[in-house]
């Protein structure tokens, strides 16, 4: 199945084999036939620079093959009866409504076309529902194999009024694989929800990924995004604050090697007074690796008293690496404090040295002094399951590049 | 409000707003063509290879798209832009007696005698498309310092003009109101500063626009060869009209070896025009190159002032204040291409925007490979005095060496109530006191510049704020 081979009837079969709602074949189709009339996700283009080329993720060609081998995915949730966590293909008709109220309700397919790709032919995912009230106390846990040439995974987090809960997944395997990775998350009022996802694929793998957050009044959604596999990854995670006295945390970690190209892209947008958020990322460029990072903070008029901080640091370690970025403020109500800051530098001599004095040698003291840069984001995580393996996949990918 | 300042209040007005009848003696007929081009070349004597350049300009301009990515363009019409309006058959006189009385009399309400005598090095003015009285003190000009008009320079300085003029540093290829400069600049001046010559006193110009729908396009060109150092002012205003004006000027710096440049402006072109400039330096070994640039008029403004740092050493500030009062778009920012080894950028950006105003900061700062040992700090402040005005960031960096100290801040807030508060406890009225924050916020901007522009700036500044409070 290649781009030639996706066509309605595809898809009308894929969505018959499933069963699905008229809806949401009639969703896959218009995506589909949209596909030539949307723009390409935004890239940042400065006077005769073009920050990322997406022509090579060649989505629609490389979108076939969905079933060629066996992906293993695993969920571990203990959670009481009346949440539901399960695979969103299997519950759509058992839960019709509450679907359908949730999907695209926060990331909408027409915004670009890799999302609309991603509407036409997405087939597995997570589905998390917690009822008002309900509290989840441990995490929600999904771990994805990947086996396929190309993976479509499509989230959907419902946390109703009051309710509390907390998703970690991670991503691995892969063979110059696609994945396509698309997380709307709804925070009622009260509601918090946790985000945590570490993307390891193989470094021959390209991914797409948009996570995006709403919430409602006192809402709170909190994101912690590691980006450390893949050929070429093009990342937004985001929150819109919707409700009053709202607040969200978008922290992040990469670490690039090879010839890793990392275009990521982080935003939040207040719309509701009394709201505030905290943006950091923090990453580590090796070898020939190129990130390109965008950060906004886009407070609309209706917001007033925001409190928005975003912090991005990155550290080169190769004189081949390449960093840009374009943190940016959006602010249309002068009753705000806002702020960014962003710093690029290298491993400062006088730590080498200090450390060599110390009998450090250096590869080892390159290697403790990248660790520790990772540290104020990874000491900010309320996962600590993925905080181990985020610490796991920092130390392979030093060794790695030894 | 004290009387006095009131006075002065309306002084400045009439000094702005004051508008001559218009007068020309050869005006070009509105919007462009080739048959334009060539008249203005014609009028004003050109040798061919000019011409070609115009008309090769030309050419770029039709093709080049407007830029799309920044503060909308579409209610400017050049189609209907007068580009060329010569006043009077004097030009670049280089006594002031002999400008035109009602000529004389506009640069006079603009302070521009009194300042030469007191604190200025040189002085020319420009009023329409044609520079109308161009003098350096003699002490200068001795040591074999050129200031001069650039019609001037072309007949008396050719081969640096040819050389240097839109070839090295801005290109009309460049963008698209550089491609529209190179087909109809007019006017402008031409600075040369030999080796190892220091000019203490900054050298000013000031450009005026008087007629309603003309556009005014001069060209600056400055070169300071090895160890020279100069500081060049312009000033710009303009009276308000209904129908639009256009400014789309063009500045090239050649700093050479260890030489020095300081570019200052402080514009307040009326509430009507376009200010779409490009500005462009390129800093050999050691050089430095300062940008201070105060944009308060305009309707909208594009002005990104850019260095390239060519040689080891080199260094860049920039220092850019944007005010956006009532329908005002300012869009300023810094670009800085750190290309050698050891070179430094730092660039300080302050706006403030009240009543509706739209202030953006948006910058680039590169760094090549191999250039090892950059230093590059960016810094952003934004004020909002209401409810309803905007202020973007946007910065961008593009590191291509691991070898870089880059650092990048940036904050946006309001006036916080305490420190009105504080003021008014101590006696002084709220609509003062917030005169009194803003002063401060933009004193990096006016500690650069000679004390007599400094008290201007910051006058200026009330005067726009005037009212501001209900």
């Amino acid at each position: 199945m290649s781009v030639q081979e996706i066509d309605e009837e595809f898809i009308r079969e894929l969505s018959d084999d499933r069963d699905e709602p008229d809806w949401l074949r009639q969703r896959r189709l218009k995506a589909w036939e949209s596909y030539d009339d949307l723009p390409e996700p935004n890239v940042i283009q400065t006077p005769g620079k073009r920050w990322t080329d997406l022509e090579e993720l060649d989505v629609r060609s490389r979108s076939r093959g969905m079933e060629a081998r066996e992906t293993r995915a695993s969920v571990e949730a203990d959670v009481p009866d009346e949440v539901i966590v399960e695979d969103l293909e299997d519950v759509v008709r058992e839960h019709e409504e509450l679907v359908r109220d949730a999907l695209d309700s926060v990331v909408r397919w027409d915004e670009n076309r890799l999302l609309a790709v991603h509407a036409a032919v997405w087939r597995s995912g997570l589905f998390v529902y917690v009822p008002e009230g309900v509290e989840v106390d441990g995490t929600i846990r999904t771990r994805t194999e990947v086996n396929e040439d190309a993976r479509f995974s499509q989230t959907l987090v419902v946390a109703e009024d009051n309710a509390t809960v907390t998703v970690a997944e991670s991503v691995e395997g892969g063979d110059e694989t696609y994945f396509s990775n698309v997380v709307e998350v709804v925070a009622g009022d009260g509601a918090e929800v946790n985000y945590g996802a570490l993307q390891d694929l193989s470094d021959d793998s390209y991914q797409f990924t948009s996570k995006r957050g709403l919430t409602g009044r006192d809402a709170s959604v909190n994101w912690i995004d590691g980006c450390f596999g893949t050929a070429l990854t093009k990342s937004t995670v985001s929150t819109v604050i919707e409700g009053e006295g709202s607040d969200t945390a978008n922290y992040g970690l990469f670490f690039g090697t090879g010839d890793q190209h990392f275009d990521l892209e982080t935003w939040t947008r207040h719309d509701a007074p009394h709201t505030t958020c905290d943006m950091f990322t923090r990453g580590v460029m090796d070898d020939r690796s190129v990130s390109a990072y965008e950060g906004t903070i886009d407070v609309t008029q209706p917001a007033y008293e925001v409190d928005a901080y975003q912090t991005e640091n990155v550290l080169l370690v190769s004189d081949k690496a390449e960093a840009d970025a374009s943190p940016r403020l959006e602010i249309d109500n002068h009753n705000v404090k806002c702020s960014h800051a962003a710093t690029m530098g290298r491993i400062d001599d006088e730590e080498l040295f200090y450390m060599n004095s110390r009998g450090v040698d250096e590869e080892e003291a390159k290697s403790l002094i990248i660790e520790g840069y990772f540290e104020p984001v990874l000491g900010e995580l309320p996962f600590p399951e993925l905080e181990d393996e985020f610490r796991e996949v920092i130390q392979r990918k030093m060794q790695k590049g030894r | 409000m004290s009387t006095e300042t009131k006075e002065w209040k309306e002084a400045q007005k009439e000094r702005f707003d004051h508008r001559n009848p218009e007068r020309s003696v050869y005006k070009s007929p509105e919007g462009l063509s080739e048959e334009v081009i060539r008249e203005i070349s014609e009028e004003k004597e050109e040798p061919d290879w000019m011409l070609e350049r115009r008309l090769k300009s030309f050419e770029h301009f039709k093709n080049k798209p407007m830029p799309d990515w920044g503060p909308s363009l579409h209610e400017l019409d050049i189609e209907s832009i007068v580009p060329y309006l010569k006043a009077d058959e004097t030009t670049s006189e280089e006594d002031w007696e002999d400008v035109p009385e009602d000529i004389k009399d506009t640069f006079d309400k603009l302070g521009i005698p009194e300042a030469e005598q007191e604190a200025l090095g040189g002085v020319g003015a420009q009023y329409e498309s044609e520079v109308v009285y161009q003098n350096m003190k003699d002490q200068w000009e001795e040591k074999g310092v050129v200031f001069c008009d650039i019609d001037t320079a072309i007949e008396e300085h050719e081969d640096l003009v040819k050389e240097y003029f839109m070839t090295k540093c801005v290109p009309p290829s460049d963008n698209k109101f550089a491609a529209l400069h190179g087909a109809i600049h007019s006017g402008g001046s031409f600075v040369y500063i030999p080796e190892d010559v220091t000019v203490e006193m900054p050298i000013q110009a000031y450009f005026r626009m008087n007629s309603e729908g003309m556009g005014q396009f001069e060209h600056t060109l400055i070169i300071a060869e090895d160890g020279a150092d100069v500081h060049y002012i312009e000033g710009c205003s303009a009276p308000m009209y209904s129908r639009h004006n256009v400014h789309a000027g063009c500045v090239e710096v050649f700093v050479g070896e260890g030489a020095s440049v300081q570019y200052s402006t402080v514009q307040n072109w009326s509430k009507n025009t376009f200010n779409l400039n490009t500005k462009r330096a390129l800093v050999e070994k050691d050089g430095t190159m300062d940008w201070i640039s105060g944009s308060m008029g305009s309707k909208t403004t594009m002005l990104y002032p850019m260095t390239v740092l060519k040689g080891e050493g080199a260094s860049d500030r920039h220092i850019t204040i944007g005010f956006a009062g009532e329908g005002q778009n300012i869009d300023t920012g810094a670009k800085v291409s750190h290309l050698a080894p050891n070179t430094s950028s730092t660039i300080e950006s302050k706006s403030i925007s009240m009543d509706g105003g739209r202030t953006n900061y948006r910058g680039l700062v590169r760094v090549s490979p191999g250039a090892k040992g950059v230093k590059s700090s960016v810094d952003c402040d934004a004020l909002m005095l209401d409810e309803e005005s905007i202020s973007d960031t946007m910065p961008y960096e593009e590191i291509k060496e691991s070898d870089v100290d880059m650092a990048h801040e940036a904050t946006v807030g309001s006036i916080g109530d305490e420190d009105i508060f504080y003021l008014q406890s101590r006696g002084i009225e709220e609509d003062e006191a917030m005169q009194m924050v803003v002063s401060g916020f933009i004193e990096p901007l006016t500690e650069e510049l000679p004390l007599e522009y400094a008290v201007e700036l910051n006058r200026l500044v009330e005067l726009e704020m005037e009212g501001s409070l209900g």
